[in-house]
């Protein structure tokens, strides 16, 4: 069996309206893919719909052969998948210690004890490599932080979740370009890990050394094109228009 | 601050002239009228957990700020479970020039309890430069739990800070998606959310009375 994130002939319907109109891809374990896309064309909304927010109105999705669909959100995080926000909530009074040890404890076998010696190392060493001193572990999660923050701790929860698959919604706004250049080097080492991604993003320079195993370019629903980075930068150089 | 707890404080008559630099602990019984009096440059801190000691648990307080540059800061938690009826009854009364007031009262409400909160902010005349303020954060965590909030203000004076809110509410969605979407069951995230929103609170109060139900 091929180890892949599976997306086949998604359609999601929301308020009666078609967001989703057979989106079908397949991204292969480690893999990097990126969706592109015009703002409204439906790139968070088949995020959500992946992760189990949206409810899909046909199609399938499956993990490693196994289907998706219907299953609660927690149950689909436990699977291996990890949605990084757009825009993360704040959770007040919720420490980053607090949520990262209750999502890895709702992910422990029964009977099976949790290693606190092993949590506390790699929250350390997560936090190190995305350039966070050890007050993070105890701040609120995104309370009062500002937008580039938010994008930092949602990498910080992937990198200590130790998913199967990564998607990011547009993980690089609001970042500065030092915090860029930590989120690739963060992304690099999720996919030396055997991580795959769908990173959804405007911008493409940013993506030049991750090379991207695939570009695709939604519109109104649909994956209109797929291909290298050359689509990507044609979309930058020239924007969507030319490649529609 | 010191700690101290209100009933080995509190004399007979109910009016006690609050020492400052101290944090009182009401662990009064479940039903109990008193009346806390701040006298010129006194400051203090006050916390209340209102839980499950009783059916029906009722406060009746008074804050009278009757000292120039005196300072309160006082904090509520209430969690009201089963059939629980709480009832709040408060009143913030500056009687004199430059006092400050700062009462935040949070509820928690679940199954079919009630919870009443009525809590007003008194200048009296003399009072210029006063600066009051109350907050109210209820969250109603059943659709036969009940919160009533009613903040009120009465201000006999002029060149005063006056501010005065209540919210009631639910779980936030979004807030449990995300929790959820980390892999943490529906409700273990509402027990998440629910302690949050009691923390500002219980993390002011000494060990062994930080408790949540």
């Amino acid at each position: 069996m091929q180890c892949a994130l599976a997306i086949s002939d998604l359609h999601l319907r929301i308020a009666e309206k078609a967001i989703l109109r057979g989106v079908s891809l397949s991204i292969p374990a480690g893999q990097i893919h990126v969706l592109m896309g015009r703002n409204g064309s439906g790139k968070s909304s088949l995020l959500h719909a992946i992760v189990g927010q949206n409810s899909i109105s046909s199609g399938v999705v499956t993990l490693d052969g196994e289907s998706l669909l219907g299953l609660p959100p927690e149950v689909i995080a436990r699977k291996g998948l990890f949605l990084a926000f757009q825009v993360p909530v704040s959770l007040p009074g919720v420490t980053i210690t607090q949520l990262l040890r209750s999502a890895l404890q709702a992910r422990l076998e029964k009977g099976k004890l949790f290693d606190h010696m092993r949590f506390h190392d790699d929250l350390e060493a997560a936090m190190k490599l995305m350039g966070m001193d050890s007050s993070w572990a105890s701040r609120h999660v995104n309370d009062g932080f500002s937008g580039g923050e938010r994008k930092r701790c949602e990498m910080l929860q992937a990198l200590v979740l130790n998913p199967k698959y990564v998607l990011f919604d547009e993980i690089d706004s609001g970042l500065d370009v030092d915090a860029m250049v930590i989120m690739v080097e963060a992304i690099r080492l999720l996919q030396q890990r055997g991580v795959g991604a769908l990173i959804v993003t405007h911008h493409s320079r940013w993506l030049e050394t991750l090379n991207p195993n695939g570009i695709h370019f939604l519109v109104d629903g649909i994956i209109h094109r797929s291909g290298g980075m050359n689509l990507a930068h044609a979309i930058e150089a020239d924007g969507f228009q030319a490649v529609q | 601050m010191e700690f101290r707890m209100l009933s080995a404080m509190l004399p007979a008559n109910g009016v006690l002239s609050v020492p400052t630099g101290v944090c009182l602990i009401d662990d009064l019984p479940a039903e109990a009228d008193y009346e806390l009096r701040l006298g010129s440059g006194v400051r203090c801190k006050f916390i209340l957990h209102l839980g499950p000691q009783s059916q029906r648990i009722r406060r009746n307080v008074v804050f009278s700020l009757l000292g120039e540059n005196s300072h309160l800061d006082a904090s509520v938690l209430i969690q009201a479970k089963q059939n629980q009826c709480i009832e709040w009854r408060g009143i913030q009364r500056h009687l004199i020039r430059g006092a400050h007031s700062n009462l935040l009262i949070k509820s928690t409400v679940c199954n079919c309890a009630k919870i009443s909160v009525f809590s007003k902010i008194i200048i009296d005349p003399l009072a210029a430069e006063s600066c009051a303020n109350f907050q109210n954060k209820n969250l109603v965590l059943s659709d036969r739990a009940h919160a009533v909030a009613r903040p009120e203000l009465e201000i006999f004076s002029d060149d005063v800070h006056c501010s005065h809110g209540a919210t009631i509410g639910g779980i936030n969605p979004a807030e449990e998606f995300y929790l959820r979407s980390r892999g943490i069951s529906s409700r273990i995230a509402k027990i998440i959310i629910r302690c949050a929103f009691a923390e500002e609170i219980l993390y002011q109060m000494p060990n062994g009375n930080a408790s949540f139900h």
